[in-house]
């Protein structure tokens, strides 16, 4: 019983907390004034003269350490560059059976003609995943400050915005809107031939998928924020933007496991759909950066 | 036909270097200029004739093929969208600024 009353208590305080309701607690460092106390006050010279000599002391001795700390660095760099082999040797690190390896067996081990491709997120896919991820939590934390509901809106704001759009809508930038038409459908045409292509020719998921983000910030400018939400609404893009990440997941997930050292590679197809959902992630995030900080919703 | 080819390699030449002072003088203009209409016309100046010289200039250096006919699709898209670009930011100014008189000559019309 008084467990879950418990479990209540946390999660209200969570979402307090998620809400923006809750101030945090003050977790300064360094304060360069510090008042102390009123009852162990001294008088106010006395405090201005003691705080004086404590600056004075501060920056007497700021320099004196930013250079033995900058000198200790210096020495530590240049021991670790002493101790690297020399530039363009034959046996260096770099000329060893990696890269041999990755341009003879690139194409049959992840079945990829581009080896940029096929490193990228065939040999070193967890760091893409990794890249992914920290793209779609960028997204969340923006989401978390900016998106604007019932509860952070004041009626008045809400009017405001309505005033707004209402006058933008009536004064429709023609040109715009004219080129707009014309152009749009040529980069989505463009941004889906970069994401097939991935495999083949120089692109793939990233360009592509930046492209593709790029036309809808272009549509959502031109036709303005009301036509871009009969095609992309909140829903839309949260489900969008997870199965992008979560297809990536579960195809490298599966690949590592049925496929990956040494075993031959069962998932033909496998670099085209991760291209595609590293696109859509990529595409969500650049749309959404635009649509949270230019209007607080998408 | 080799006559042919080194005129259009010459012509190809002249109008590269031509785009090239273009394009400097429009850096010049702008780091020089004040005002951002001013500013404007001066990267507006490389954006369409340096673009449009360095453009023709290397198709005619290399001759015609799959990358030249992809040269003349880059140079219409930059000649689709820079003015467009610049003619909403020149409307944004225009829009914003309290008293444009004072900033620069204004044409009644």
């Amino acid at each position: 019983m008084s467990k879950d009353r418990e479990r209540a208590r946390f999660t209200r305080r969570l979402t307090a907390w998620v809400d923006g309701e809750r101030e945090p607690k003050d977790q300064t460092l360094f304060v360069m004034e510090q008042h102390p106390p009123r009852h162990v006050r001294q008088s106010e010279e006395e405090f201005q003269r003691r705080e004086e000599d404590r600056l004075r002391k501060f920056f007497n001795w700021y320099p004196i350490a930013a250079a033995v700390i900058c000198a200790v660095l210096v020495a530590i760099l240049l021991t670790t560059v002493m101790s690297m082999p020399g530039f363009g040797e034959e046996d260096n690190p770099i000329n060893n059976e990696v890269s041999d390896r990755y341009l003879e067996y690139g194409a049959e081990d992840t079945g990829s003609e581009n080896v940029v491709t096929a490193m990228i997120i065939g040999y070193r896919g967890f760091d893409t995943l990794g890249e992914s991820c920290v793209l779609f939590l960028a997204v969340a934390a923006v989401m978390i400050l900016l998106l604007r509901d019932r509860k952070n809106t004041s009626e008045l704001e809400v009017r405001q915005i309505e005033r707004d759009e209402a006058e933008a809508m009536s004064h429709e930038d023609l040109i715009l809107k004219q080129v707009a038409w014309v152009l749009i459908p040529f980069i989505f045409l463009f941004a889906i031939y970069v994401l097939l292509n991935g495999e083949t020719s120089p692109g793939g998921g990233f360009s592509g998928g930046t492209i593709l983000g790029a036309g809808l910030i272009l549509f959502s400018a031109a036709f303005g924020f009301r036509r871009m939400q009969v095609l992309m609404n909140r829903r839309r893009y949260s489900a969008v933007r997870t199965f992008g990440l979560l297809l990536y997941g579960v195809l490298y997930g599966l690949y590592i496991f049925i496929g990956a050292n040494g075993l031959p590679n069962y998932l033909t197809g496998m670099i085209l759909l991760i291209d595609l959902a590293v696109g859509l992630v990529v595409a969500c995030t650049m749309y959404g950066f635009y649509a949270l900080f230019s209007r607080g919703e998408i | 036909m080799s006559v042919i080819h080194e005129i259009a390699t010459g012509a190809g030449l002249a109008l590269f270097l031509f785009g090239l002072f273009v394009f400097f003088s429009a850096v010049l203009g702008l780091f020089r200029f004040d005002y951002v209409l001013n500013r404007m016309h001066a990267a507006a100046v490389g954006d369409s004739l340096g673009i449009f010289c360095v453009l023709i200039g290397l198709m005619l250096l290399h001759g015609w093929s799959l990358s030249a006919g992809k040269t003349v699709l880059i140079f219409v898209f930059l000649w689709l969208t820079s003015p467009v670009a610049s003619h909403l930011i020149a409307g944004m100014e225009v829009d914003t600024v309290p008293d444009l008189e004072k900033e620069c000559e204004v044409e009644e019309r």
